[in-house]
């Protein structure tokens, strides 16, 4: 006895549920909020910006590599230096004492 | 300037590579140019500050020594040869393979004596100071490998005498 009327409650109560669309309403400044957000996104992103554009000058950057050039120059040169001396030197130490080459 | 990360990276990249360059063709140029590659006493003249007299006078002693010290090299290497043939046919320590040994380790003395009177010689021909110096270098640099390794050995020794 129950069954088909059942069966039309529930037909009833699907139509209700798909035609029932609930849209919450939106806070207050909702929008606004969220562009705030993007912006602060952005500025946290963009901090680098004007670390870069101060050190991407001509002059900054010509000295920052002349800089490095005399640096690495340096310390090329000390270690050329000293491998030309260990060299000299076992050249003469195998030339006066070949009992001692390859020790 | 829209992407800030990257062109410092790439900043940082160029001046690695500036560092890398600068540093490898310096030690490179350094290296094949502070000394004449093809003078055997080059070392000498920088190390000890030498003048040309000095210089002149060294070479000669160096000049006169080589064929001397090539001709002990030679004797021991023969007694070396001889040594491994007599080994080759030794089951045991046999007398031959004995005197062979002694025969070598005494070539190999005089070799070495004939060597510190050339460093002695050649350090009378530099200035006092330079010339200890010189001589101080050359006996660790000749004799003192075998001393530390004499040493090591003697040590070893020791340890394993304490563990018995």
């Amino acid at each position: 006895m129950s069954e088909p009327s059942g069966a039309s409650n529930d037909s009833a109560l699907r139509t209700l549920l798909r035609e029932a669309r609930v849209t919450p309403e939106l806070p207050l400044r909702f929008q606004a909020a969220v562009w705030r957000r993007i912006e602060q996104t952005r500025a946290a992103r963009d901090w680098l910006g004007p670390i870069v554009s101060w050190l991407w000058r001509p002059r900054l950057a010509l000295a920052g590599a002349t800089a490095l050039l005399l640096f690495g120059g340096s310390l090329g040169l000390a270690e050329g230096v000293r491998l030309a001396k260990e060299n000299a030197k076992e050249r003469y130490v195998a030339a006066v004492s070949p009992l001692n080459a390859g020790n | 300037m829209r992407r800030p990360l990257e062109i410092l990276l790439a900043a940082v990249l160029a001046g690695g590579a500036i560092l890398a360059a600068s540093y490898l063709v310096a030690k490179e140029l350094a290296a094949r140019h502070w000394m004449d590659p093809g003078d055997d006493l080059e070392w000498l003249r920088r190390e000890f500050r030498l003048g040309a007299t000095e210089l002149d006078r060294i070479r000669q002693l160096h000049e006169g020594y080589l064929p001397e010290c090539a001709r002990w090299c030679e004797q021991i290497a023969a007694r070396q040869a001889e040594l491994q043939v007599a080994l080759q046919s030794a089951t045991n320590l046999t007398q031959a393979v004995q005197e062979k040994l002694a025969e070598v380790g005494n070539l190999r003395a005089q070799c070495q004596a004939q060597m510190l009177r050339h460093f002695f010689a050649v350090s009378q021909a530099m200035p006092p100071e330079q010339g200890r110096r010189y001589l101080a270098e050359m006996q660790r640099l000749t004799l003192g490998h075998h001393e530390r390794f004499e040493r090591s050995m003697a040590g070893s020794a020791h340890a394993e005498h304490a563990h018995h």
